[in-house]
């Protein structure tokens, strides 16, 4: 019945069919050179211009473009990150480190797990199931740290508390909670706290621009928010609509995945979102963020707003939680955090976070140092 | 011969004739709609990310630094994973067919009451599996936590009622004649089974396995709840090793925020459907192979 001229005959056919349909993918990727530079067809593939000066073809947008890789002709492969502390220290630690928690603060963890996996002999896993999820699971005593993009609440302190489990908490960068609005909104360049909390508080019958303020124009107003189980959420409803948190109207769409208000502002005049400040950094072009005016004048999401204090209140801190009984028995958990803290700038840099400031620093230091003699 | 042929023709009634040709045609359009589907489905994908097949791939990890990622520890972790459930669950569905098939005697209350949970096990959603191992595998009584191991016990467990249901057809189709001739001569139920119902029964086995195999390999909802949803950036060394899977990578990429993951989230998605698709063609080849073999 399948004969193996049957099956060949159907692979054949498939096999045409893709050739076909492939045909006018083929013709449409490459990039055109920049200078002097070749084809861009094949992915990390390297050419020099004229100058000798290095490019990398790199994944960008929907295609294949060149992409200057600051690195020379004839000087080697260029190194990857800025890193200024000696790797050599952690070559020997070994062990597996389970991470979980904040979605939002994941690409910084995930940045520095990358990077000290490659400098020692870990195994170290980023879950993403947001900070309540890892909440959770870290006082269930089944993770060795879990990021949080809003400090525990009394509840969850007791929570861990109540399962015998003792942690150090960890200040490691800062968010802007950006409140993003379409490009083609050209009316609404500040909004104060109240304004926003008229909007987004529960019961809220805003649909319209021209609601908020009565010069704005009558353009339908869709939101978009942060899902109920993320620290986004939280901080937010905390700030905006205050205490307790958690407390939003809810004829909004609601989403873990801050690609979906992305793309919803994107596609929509009128329509509002929130999310976190690296979010943003990622979607300029298509996405605005506004500035926000906390009773310290407007202000917009940016390093110099937040480190001066004027982005307020909307610049949040972001936070690891250490298991303290595990840095004790599990030997790679110290080493990685003083990595983590020791690169910290470059990290967030790559990351896209704010960095802290100096007296941040300094608290973060002491207590990993008290948290290292606690382990000891 | 030519004339009785044409003389049935004319017989048929237009009306059935009509019928007969409307319904043909109605079936070839199902087949050319259903592959037209999936057709549009690859090229949508490799016009996307086809520009990106490569073996870089398949040997970079997941990354935060595009130039540098790619699947590898997925791909391994799905491996693993789906290995170790067919390791336990092919094993254990084709012996409970056989016992249900062979050695369990008449139909009573006890394998009624068998049959009816592995027909209910088939049709529950995957994610109520997942629930389960997270309850009882990766918590509570085993405590095995997020692992390797439990994520391929709760994939054995889903695929395990298909294959028992799969397996026992097999076993069906072989014509009773042989085993009783065998009993007729002599030969132990054992023997009759060893060496005549389970030879016969190999080919419809064996792909139907890999068939809930290649099922389990694109599973993702159960395994989410395993914490398989991660950031990992090394293959799995063991039972107790943290994992991530291809479909799961696959998600993680496309949710992020920058357009180019989401190119690689489409270059993965190829990459899965070409395991797929092998271990279909695997399966095919096979059951072509052993039918081949027994005619003989």
């Amino acid at each position: 019945m399948f004969s193996k001229k049957r099956i060949l005959a159907v692979f054949s056919a498939t096999g045409l069919a893709l050739s076909l349909l492939s045909a006018p993918a083929l013709a449409s990727t490459p990039e055109g050179p920049v200078t002097n530079l070749g084809a861009c067809k094949s992915r990390n593939k390297v050419d020099y211009d004229a100058k000798g000066v290095e490019y990398k073809c790199s994944i960008a947008g929907g295609g294949l473009k060149w992409k200057k890789t600051g690195g020379k002709k004839g000087a080697g492969a260029s190194t990857s990150g800025g890193s200024t502390i000696d790797t050599k220290q952690f070559a020997n630690v070994s062990g597996a480190i389970a991470i979980d928690g904040s979605s939002t603060v994941a690409p910084l963890t995930g940045v520095a797990a990358e990077a000290f996996q490659k400098i020692s002999q870990t195994k170290i896993t980023v879950g993403i199931s947001g900070t309540g999820g890892g909440q959770t699971r870290f006082c269930k005593g089944e993770l060795d740290m879990a990021n949080a993009s809003a400090a525990y609440s009394e509840t969850q302190r007791k929570a861990c508390a109540d399962a015998g489990i003792t942690f150090t908490e960890l200040r490691l960068a800062t968010d802007a909670l950006s409140v993003v609005v379409n490009p083609k909104n050209t009316w609404a360049k500040c909004l104060t706290i109240a304004e926003l909390k008229k909007i987004w508080e529960p019961g809220s019958k805003v649909n319209y621009w021209n609601q908020v303020r009565a010069d704005f124009p009558r353009v339908k107003m869709p939101l978009f928010g942060a899902g109920t189980d993320s620290g986004t959420f939280e901080y937010f409803t905390e700030q905006v609509n205050g205490r307790p948190a958690k407390r939003s109207r809810v004829d909004y769409t609601p989403t873990e995945d801050d690609n979906v208000t992305v793309n919803g502002v994107k596609r929509s005049t009128g329509a509002m979102g929130y999310y976190g400040f690296s979010y943003y950094k990622e979607n300029t072009d298509i996405n605005k963020a506004i500035a926000i005016d906390g009773g310290k004048g407007c202000a917009e999401p940016s390093l110099e707003n937040v480190l001066n204090g004027s982005y307020t209140p909307l610049a949040r801190p972001l936070f690891i939680y250490v298991n303290n009984a595990k840095a004790k028995s599990n030997k790679a958990i110290i080493p990685f955090l003083e990595f983590y803290a020791a690169d910290l700038k470059n990290l967030s840099e790559k990351a896209k976070f704010l960095p802290l400031t100096a007296d941040q620093t300094k608290k973060l230091e002491a207590d990993l140092a008290a948290l290292k003699k606690l382990s000891n | 011969m030519a004339t009785t042929s044409t003389s049935l023709e004319s017989r048929v009634s237009i009306d059935r004739r009509i019928r007969d040709i409307s319904f043909t045609t109605f079936l070839s359009i199902s087949i050319v709609a259903s592959l037209a589907f999936i057709f549009y489905i690859i090229y949508r994908l490799y016009n996307n990310a086809g520009y990106l097949l490569s073996w870089d791939l398949v040997r970079f990890f997941p990354s935060y630094d595009i130039d540098t990622a790619g699947f590898q520890s997925s791909i391994m972790g799905s491996i693993w994973v789906v290995g170790f459930a067919t390791l336990f669950a092919v094993p254990v569905g084709v012996m409970t067919a056989l016992y249900l098939e062979e050695f369990a005697g008449k139909r009573n209350r006890f394998t009624a009451l068998i049959e009816l949970n592995i027909q209910n096990l088939a049709g529950v959603p995957a994610v109520v599996f997942g629930l389960i191992g997270l309850a009882f595998i990766a918590r509570g009584p085993l405590s095995w936590g997020f692992t390797v191991g439990s994520a391929a016990i709760v994939l054995g467990m889903l695929i395990l009622p298909v294959i028992i249901i799969i397996t026992r057809e097999a076993i069906r189709a072989v014509p009773p004649s042989y085993k009783e001739g065998a009993l007729a001569l002599g030969a132990t139920q054992w023997q009759a089974v060893n060496k005549l119902v389970i030879p016969s029964a190999i080919p419809g086995t064996a792909t139907g396995s890999i068939l809930a195999v290649s099922r389990a390999m694109g599973e993702s909802a159960p395994l989410l709840l395993l914490g398989a949803l991660s950031f990992v950036t090394f293959n799995p060394t063991g039972l107790d090793s943290g994992f991530t899977i291809l479909p799961l990578a696959i998600f993680k990429y496309a949710s992020d925020s920058r357009e180019e993951y989401q190119v690689l989230a489409s270059a993965g998605s190829l990459i899965l459907l070409a395991i797929l698709f092998a271990m279909n063609l695997f399966a095919i080849l096979l059951r072509d192979y052993t039918l081949r073999k027994r005619n003989i």
